[in-house]
């Protein structure tokens, strides 16, 4: 009964180590692909230079087209991220406001989530204190 | 044989020859067919009407010549691809516009069809221009000719699914030997996105012509006579009436300016485009400089 007793106890340990030990490999490493709100800033940064930077400028510097004569598209690289907060972005990239196009009659919610969090890497400014 | 024989003979063959070789030369000329076009249409683009500037000193005497031209010429129907206004931030400025250069061109007693620009319907989303011209976007039968007015300027540059729905289903009730002439402010093409000179989701748009052996996409925004293509379907851009824009150096970004205009050379770069089909589209671009005589006398 002993001997059950040990085998049990070394015959399951191995498969309870190598559980644990798969379950913490998994925490650490990227999945293959993105969870649902990961997002790409990458991906952002192809889709606002096409989208956004004839408008907001180069790295949301602000120095771009005027799409209207005296109305130039603002710089977005001194936000205070508290108060552009992803959602907050991803709304008014999606439904625009005139004369800022409403992109999302074109692009899928993951390709706005990725532009909003382009847009929050661009900040140069310090973040203001809450 | 004497000479005289000789001479006798070498003058007949000589003689047959220069005969012979312009009959021969004639029958293997094609006969040239009439081109007598069953539409002829004029496009008018980016009239800009309110605009100041160095790209244009006297924008009211470049849009007389340009009607004018437009008179000469006697189209079946007046095309305008967009910009009519130079937009404001005020409303009331964009509707008096608007509503100016609209009876300017009504008055001209030519049937149109008119497409928007940015600064005719960005600001507001097209309300304006729906109550002012019409409809942002149109399908229209004109001669047989199939015209079909897209809006990618009024929510931004691009068509949206709505619209693109739309035309999928206009374009499925065309038989596919119609001949059809798509007109829209901006490049169906990313042509330089960098100057919003593309339209977001124009390549799906312009990939629905495939189908259609007798078809001509026009566009205008880009001031210039101006070739570009997407998914296999050209696009040329018109030149402006208003002032013209320069071609973009990839290499050199630089910001979007009008070319400054010359005292010496107004209306330089400026013009409309006389489209005609018959059988197969026929485009002639027509400038508004006065034509220059070399050797002409200056006293």
């Amino acid at each position: 009964m002993a001997m059950k007793g040990q085998l049990l106890k070394f015959g399951l340990l191995p498969v309870v180590l190598a559980v644990g030990v798969a379950v913490a490999i998994s925490r650490g490493l990227p999945a293959a692909h993105s969870a649902p709100g990961d997002g790409s800033i990458p991906q952002g940064a192809r889709l606002y230079q096409l989208a956004c930077m004839s408008c907001h400028g180069p790295d949301g510097n602000g120095r771009g087209l005027a799409p209207v004569p005296g109305m130039a598209a603002p710089a977005l690289d001194r936000l205070d991220l508290n108060v552009w907060t992803e959602a907050r972005l991803a709304a008014v990239i999606r439904s625009g406001s005139p004369p800022m196009p409403a992109f999302g009659a074109v692009l899928p919610g993951d390709a706005i989530h990725n532009l909003a969090l382009y847009v929050r890497s661009l900040q140069t400014a310090p973040k203001r204190a809450r | 044989m004497t000479r005289r024989e000789a001479l006798v003979w070498l003058g007949t063959m000589s003689g047959s020859l220069l005969l012979t070789s312009p009959v021969r030369a004639l029958s293997r000329l094609r006969p040239v067919r009439a081109f007598i076009p069953r539409l002829r249409a004029v496009q008018i683009s980016d009239i800009h009407h309110g605009y100041r500037g160095v790209g244009n000193p006297d924008p009211a005497a470049s849009v007389d010549r340009a009607l004018a031209l437009v008179k000469r010429l006697r189209p079946d129907v007046l095309l305008v691809s967009g910009d009519l206004i130079e937009a404001d931030r005020a409303a009331r400025v964009r509707e008096r516009r608007l509503h100016e250069v609209w009876e300017r061109l009504t008055a001209l007693g030519i049937p149109l069809l008119a497409v928007p620009g940015e600064q005719d319907a960005l600001m507001d989303r097209g309300s304006l221009w729906k109550q002012v011209v019409g409809p942002l976007h149109f399908h229209e039968e004109v001669r047989g000719v199939h015209v079909i007015g897209l809006d990618n300027v009024s929510r931004g540059y691009l068509l949206g699914s709505p619209e693109r729905r739309w035309l999928f289903n206009v374009l499925d009730g065309i038989p596919q030997d119609s001949p059809v002439l798509m007109m829209a402010h901006a490049p169906l093409a990313w042509f330089y996105p960098p100057w919003n000179w593309y339209t977001y989701d124009g390549p799906a748009a312009a990939t629905l012509l495939k189908r259609f052996p007798h078809h001509l996409f026009i566009h205008g925004h880009v001031h210039q006579v101006l070739t570009d293509a997407v998914a296999g379907i050209g696009g040329l851009g018109a030149r402006a009436v208003s002032f013209a824009y320069p071609l973009p150096d990839r290499q050199q970004p630089v910001p979007l300016r009008p070319l400054p205009m010359p005292d010496q050379n107004r209306n330089d770069g400026l013009g409309v485009r006389l489209i005609e089909f018959s059988e197969r589209f026929r485009v002639t671009d027509h400038v508004l400089v006065e034509p220059v005589i070399l050797g002409a006398r200056t006293d």
